[in-house]
């Protein structure tokens, strides 16, 4: 079974840990103190035992044994209960009085009776092989150690479990401020650089972390927002003379009574245009991975969207001399962006068309899985060696062997952003031959 | 169009053929506004230039003009702030914005206040397939629920097409290419316009799906028939026109 998270905090540990050390030092102590309490009770009980046992002694001394017991059923007679134990025997074993069996052997000794007080016993060994016996429940002793029990087994039990709620609520406080921190993080991690850490409450020990963390936030805002500006500019900057040369290309395209001139020039306008194309894809990718773009999070017919696409590049595909199929579940949404999500698809499908080869058979899926949507574009051309897959979704990179083919190798790093952007896994998978480009979007709606 | 502007008109002469279209430029780069003004003058249009965002507010609103194409990015009163202003005093004069930014973002901030919306640079061709398109949208607003184009008739309704009575199959998407071609009658529209505006495609596909689908279209519409409808516009585009008629 899965401990709950709250036990499993460093936190919980650590008040539990305390506790349990806490609980061995109070035992300690606690044996101390009973041990000596005890002591001291019964160096009293015993110096009573003596006493009596001394008067006892004296009187028999002076007068013999049937003045001693004589002496005792006095006493017996005289005291109330609780009293004092008195055992004399005889040589034959006869025992009077409390009847006590003594220890053949003259001094103290103890007998433990279950569930009943102790006896502390003086054996005196008289003349002609009678003993004599003077002992005292350690009543005191035994009430005293049954309390002192119980009460360490309470106290005990009491600091464990105060304890354990301790930890619980330190470690749930902790676990609510880490739970803040993750929130806040994902909400960096997604882009938003104008979140701050929240400092009240952080307590003194998290308050720096914060305040560190939150500089840092400042300074990357700060930076990136330059780098954004310097982005616009740029483009603004380099669009702008692009601009110029391709009006110029038309003007002089335009004047040209050649057919031969007027071709160069549209070829020259075409390379142009492929320029400007390239640098859209690279502003719009910089836009995506930086976060500055808005993603919409609309909800988007993906069966539909699927389906149009799929239609649209249909006949392109045969005209590569290639089939085009679709296997698409009806009725998929997702919450996301249709511009971009249209993007994403056509840069898939225009891959697939042209790098699976003439003859090759392309198919546009789409199923559900549980909660995800589960869609892409599989071919059986010549495929992507597992070795380069990694790279293929970089920036330019395109396999050597694609040179020769137009596009800027921006398709497929433009997808990633757009799957990234839109919390799609997106692999690709070598099936020897051919290729399968998968996005899994995790929540339909 | 205003009564003051009609009398304009009629002074200059120029309700001769249908009327001339007056187009106000609101363009800070001169090389760009000698660009687009020799090209409006080529195509038999009147054009007005404006420099700053300041002079071009205070000519569009003294001035009527058909059409505004106004540079987003000016110097001091910016485009979108402009156009702000005038739809805000009521003026609802169709505008196309002209823009370095292509983000999809500022596309759809640009779409809400203007009528079009084309990145910098451009083909001549482009923005005055464009002008076309603006300048006759007006009298698309009616609710048609058929289109005729000589003996080709699509029943908007039904989703159905008919040449010389003959019933088209056609595959959804020819349908939409058809039904905007069609809607766009006698008007150049650019492979541009039908990627935004038939696929929804803001960017440019490697690959020439416009091409091959008007081939397609043309294959269903026009082979059959002998007479070509459909016309391809070298180095600007397509249109659909009753070839035997004169374009409107």
């Amino acid at each position: 079974m899965q401990t709950p998270r709250l036990l499993r905090t460093a936190q919980f540990r650590y008040a539990l840990g305390a506790a349990l050390l806490f609980a061995l030092l109070s035992s300690i102590m606690g044996a101390f103190l009973y041990y000596g309490v005890r002591d001291g009770m019964e160096r009293q009980l015993k110096e009573y035992i003596r006493t009596e046992t001394s008067h006892l002694m004296g009187d028999y001394q002076d007068q013999g044994i049937d003045e001693l017991v004589h002496d005792i059923r006095e006493r017996v007679e005289r005291t109330p209960s609780p009293r004092m134990l008195y055992v004399v025997e005889a040589p034959n074993g006869r025992r009077i009085f409390d009847r006590i069996e003594l220890p053949k052997q003259a001094g103290w000794s103890r007998l433990t009776r279950d569930s009943r007080p102790d006896i502390i016993l003086n054996t005196v060994r008289l003349e002609d092989d009678y003993w004599l016996g003077v002992g005292a429940e350690a009543r005191g002793q035994y009430e005293f150690s049954r309390a002192f029990r119980h009460f360490l087994a309470l106290a005990i039990a009491g600091i464990v479990l105060l304890s354990s709620v301790a930890g619980l609520l330190i470690s749930q406080r902790f676990l609510a401020r880490l739970k803040r921190f993750n929130t806040f993080a994902a909400r960096v991690g997604e882009g938003d650089l104008s979140v701050r850490m929240p400092t009240e409450g952080m307590g003194e020990d998290l308050r720096p972390l914060a305040d560190t963390v939150n500089r840092m936030l400042e300074q990357i805002e700060i930076l990136l927002d330059d780098v954004r500006h310097n982005s616009a500019s740029i483009a603004h900057d380099l669009r702008t003379p692009l601009g110029h040369l391709r009006q110029t290309l038309e003007s002089l395209a335009a004047q040209q009574s050649g057919a031969a001139a007027r071709e160069k020039c549209e070829k020259a306008i075409a390379e142009l245009d492929n320029i400007l194309s390239t640098f859209s894809a690279l502003l719009r990718i910089g836009e995506l991975e930086s976060g500055s773009a808005e993603v919409r999070a609309d909800r988007v017919d993906l069966s539909k969207l699927l389906e149009t696409l799929a239609e649209t590049y249909a006949p392109v595909a045969e005209e590569a001399g290639q089939v085009m199929s679709a296997d698409i579940t009806p009725g998929v949404t997702v919450s996301g962006d249709q511009n971009l999500l249209v993007q994403l698809f056509s840069n898939l499908l225009e891959n697939a068309v042209r790098h699976a080869g003439a003859g090759a058979e392309i198919e546009v899926f789409l199923r559900r899985e549980a909660d995800a949507a589960v869609c892409g574009v599989s071919d059986n051309g010549p495929g992507i060696p597992r070795a380069n897959q990694a790279d293929m979704l970089k920036p330019f990179r395109r396999m050597d062997t694609s040179r020769s083919t137009r596009g800027s190798g921006l398709g497929l790093s433009l997808v990633r952003s757009i799957a990234a952007r839109h919390d799609a896994e997106l692999s690709l998978k070598d099936t020897a031959p051919g290729l399968v480009v998968e996005l899994i979007f995790p929540k339909t709606d | 169009m205003s009564l003051q502007f009609l009398l304009a008109l009629c002074q200059r002469g120029l309700l001769s053929e249908g009327w001339t279209v007056r187009i106000l430029l609101i363009e800070d780069d001169a090389e760009t506004a000698d660009y687009v003004l020799r090209g409006l003058k080529e195509s038999g249009w009147m054009a007005d230039h404006a420099a700053t965002g300041q002079d071009g507010l205070m000519m569009a609103t003294d001035a009527g003009y058909d059409i505004l194409i106004i540079d987003r990015m000016l110097p001091g009163l910016d485009g979108y702030k402009l156009l702000t202003m005038l739809r805000a005093g009521g003026d609802t004069t169709p505008a196309i914005f002209l823009t370095a930014v292509s983000s999809i973002e500022s596309r759809v901030e640009g779409l809400e206040i203007a009528d079009d919306y084309l990145v910098k640079p451009f083909a001549f061709s482009e923005l005055k397939a464009r002008i076309g398109a603006v300048a006759r949208r007006p009298a698309r607003e009616a609710q048609e629920t058929a289109l005729k184009v000589a003996d080709l008739e699509m029943d908007l309704l039904g989703r159905r097409v008919k040449r010389d009575g003959e019933e088209i199959g056609l595959q959804p998407t020819e349908f939409r290419l058809l039904e905007y071609l069609m809607r766009s009658k006698g008007q150049v529209v650019t492979r541009t316009m039908l990627l935004e505006n038939v696929w929804d495609f803001h960017f440019d596909p490697k690959t020439n799906i416009v091409e091959t689908h008007i081939s397609r279209l043309r294959s269903k519409v026009d082979k059959p028939f002998g007479r070509e409808l459909i016309q391809t516009i070298r180095g600007a585009g397509y249109m659909i026109a009753d070839a035997d008629a004169p374009a409107s």
